[in-house]
């Protein structure tokens, strides 16, 4: 994942002439007032020439050069041997190489040989620093060597923050979108895919991270809840992971698309906020169900309870337990949770909605025109009002909106983006 | 050499991880950086917990008896003037805190060794640790110290250390 290997050297930094203003900022801020360091007739009574800079300091700086190469939530580790003094008008340069890339506490951390030293070639401060590699290098935004242009990521710690759940097509024009105006995080279930992703996103200067989460696992989705937390309020969810009907069996339709997005609704009705919005996204295929009568709906009610599939084999014969009529529930049921949920959202000043597209261009709708379902989905398509598939930016336009403060009175509804796919299929 | 076993640091301090400090820290440092300035729930500096001494005297190990022996049988001065930071590590067990964090830490002995400077001179040679506990208790980061009391050659003008001048 990381293009970080032994015998790698991070570009150096310089710092200073080291100035008196210098010392006495260090000095006020870390609370280390001896006077050696900024008094020179104590430090001459002491035996030295003049006053001497800080260690810390200069501790302080290699840290600084670190962060900036690796990032500022990345460091695991920083060892530092203090070799020589350093004095007003010494020129520093910080310069980094990796030693050895391992795991590690369940991450992938590099461990670095660090070293700040003076024009003259003498070492200031030395040691060794372990950092995460949860950020590609060369992705950071560094501040570079006179004279070099560098393009970067925003960081704009005043975005709100939005979380997208899911990493396919339709998850990645949402967060392209939503990262216009919003901090994004990006959660999905292959490590592959949220690094592509977020790749891609921070590529575009988005300043997006991404995270890996099982939607199906109650702790991997908390996990989530907790990183989100601590990202700042959450102010747009879009939850977008969803599998198609020839993307898995009753069960894992099922356990993704409707369990999952339970738990997803539950963690971040938990982290919502006056002015949050969530938008989940359900599937015309939902209003295409037919209503599975009072006990079946009951089940479907209640996705989370730990006999969830024990309890609909009761009511739906194993004979009717098909991959499309689990896409067509579960998408049902969903939008069913987000009326439902409505009241608990308003309660805090939030807003959830559902939003249900119709044949999307999107990698995995063109996987469907060729899996069991095709035929279904073809003669769907001749009776679509608008004859043609939608586009994901007219996804991304809905979602977008639906988010919005513009779409500020609607929630606990579903909003069909269908191309009249519905109406002409199921009329009145 | 003598080494006293590591001791259980029992918190008692509080340190509230607070973010205009860190701006400030940030700022000292040469790492006025959008992720430290302007996040509220920024993390904080590889070497930020070194402002611990805001909230906590730090070194009070380095008066504890076991040092205090040593000094006296290999007759180094205990004091400010012969005291050398040789080194200072700091271990974060997870992503380091964040502004609006609440940290305990304690301090505790590690070890206590006699050592000989290149020039012969005697040397005590001492590690502690400052632990930062979260909330609940857990470690969430550790900085380990090592200083040394030196032997001051009457001969010599510069109280130069083994390591360092």
């Amino acid at each position: 994942v990381s293009a970080l290997v032994p015998g790698t050297r991070l570009p150096e930094r310089a710092f200073g002439p080291v100035t008196m203003t210098d010392i006495v900022r260090y000095q006020g801020a870390s609370g280390d007032m001896n006077p050696i360091h900024h008094d020179d007739e104590f430090a001459r009574a002491a035996g030295y020439p003049a006053a001497i800079s800080v260690g810390m300091l200069s501790a302080g700086w290699l840290a600084a050069y670190c962060t900036e190469q690796l990032g500022e939530q990345a460091v695991r580790r920083f060892r530092t041997r203090f070799r020589s003094q350093v004095y007003r008008g010494d020129r520093l340069t910080a310069s980094a190489e990796v030693v050895r890339v391992f795991q590690a506490g369940g991450e992938e951390r590099a461990e670095l040989s660090v070293r700040l030293r003076k024009d003259d070639g003498s070492v200031v401060v030395d040691g060794t620093a372990e950092f995460a590699l949860t950020r590609l290098p060369g992705r950071r935004h560094s501040r570079g060597k006179a004279g070099t242009m560098q393009t970067g990521t925003n960081e704009r710690f005043g975005l709100p923050v939005a979380l997208v759940i899911g990493a396919g097509g339709m998850s990645m024009a949402a967060a392209r979108r939503l990262g216009q105006s919003h901090r994004l995080l990006l959660a999905s279930l292959g490590a592959e895919e949220v690094t592509a992703g977020e790749a891609a996103l921070r590529a575009d200067g988005i300043d997006a991270v991404g995270v890996q989460v099982d939607v199906t696992d109650p702790d991997s989705v908390a996990a989530v809840g907790k990183f989100v937390a601590g990202q700042g309020r959450l102010r747009t969810l879009a939850h977008v992971a969803g599998v198609s009907p020839s993307g898995g069996d009753w069960r894992h339709i099922f356990a993704v698309n409707l369990i999952g997005t339970a738990l997803a609704e539950r963690t971040c009705l938990e982290l919502a906020d006056t002015g949050t919005a969530a938008v989940f996204i359900a599937s015309s295929a939902g209003h295409m169900a037919e209503n599975p009568g009072p006990d079946a709906t009951a089940i479907l009610d209640d996705p989370l309870d730990p006999d969830f599939f024990g309890r609909l084999d009761a009511v739906i014969p194993a004979g009717e337990q098909t991959p499309l009529q689990a896409y067509r529930l579960s998408k049902w049921a969903l939008m069913r949770l987000c009326r439902r949920r409505a009241g608990a959202w308003g309660a805090k000043g939030a807003r959830i909605v559902s939003m249900s597209p119709g044949l999307i261009n999107t990698p995995q709708g063109a996987r469907e025109l060729a899996g069991p379902a095709a035929e279904v989905k073809r003669s769907r398509m001749k009776a679509l009002a608008l004859a043609r598939e939608g586009t994901m930016v007219e996804m991304a336009d809905a979602i977008e909106f639906l988010a919005s403060d513009r779409a500020s009175y609607i929630t606990g509804t579903d909003v069909l983006v269908d191309g009249g796919i519905v109406a002409g299929n199921k009329r009145a | 050499m003598s080494q006293d076993p590591p001791v259980a640091a029992v918190p008692v301090a509080v340190m509230p991880v607070e973010r205009g400090k860190i701006r400030e820290y940030a700022v000292a440092t040469g790492a006025s950086r959008p992720a430290y300035l302007d996040n509220p729930a920024a993390p904080v500096p590889p070497t930020f917990l070194a402002t611990v001494v805001f909230w906590m005297p730090v070194g009070e190990t380095l008066r504890d008896a076991a040092v205090l022996r040593a000094c006296a049988a290999v007759g180094v001065p205990a004091s400010r003037g012969s005291l050398l930071s040789l080194e200072q590590e700091y271990v974060f067990h997870g992503p380091p805190p964040r502004a609006g964090d609440t940290l305990r830490p304690a301090e505790r002995l590690t070890g206590v060794e006699v050592k000989r400077t290149r020039d012969g001179r005697a040397m005590v040679l001492i590690r502690f640790t400052v632990s930062f506990h979260g909330a609940d208790g857990t470690v969430r980061a550790e900085c380990h110290y090592t200083s040394a009391y030196v032997q001051r050659s009457a001969d010599r003008e510069q109280p130069s250390g083994p390591e360092r001048p």
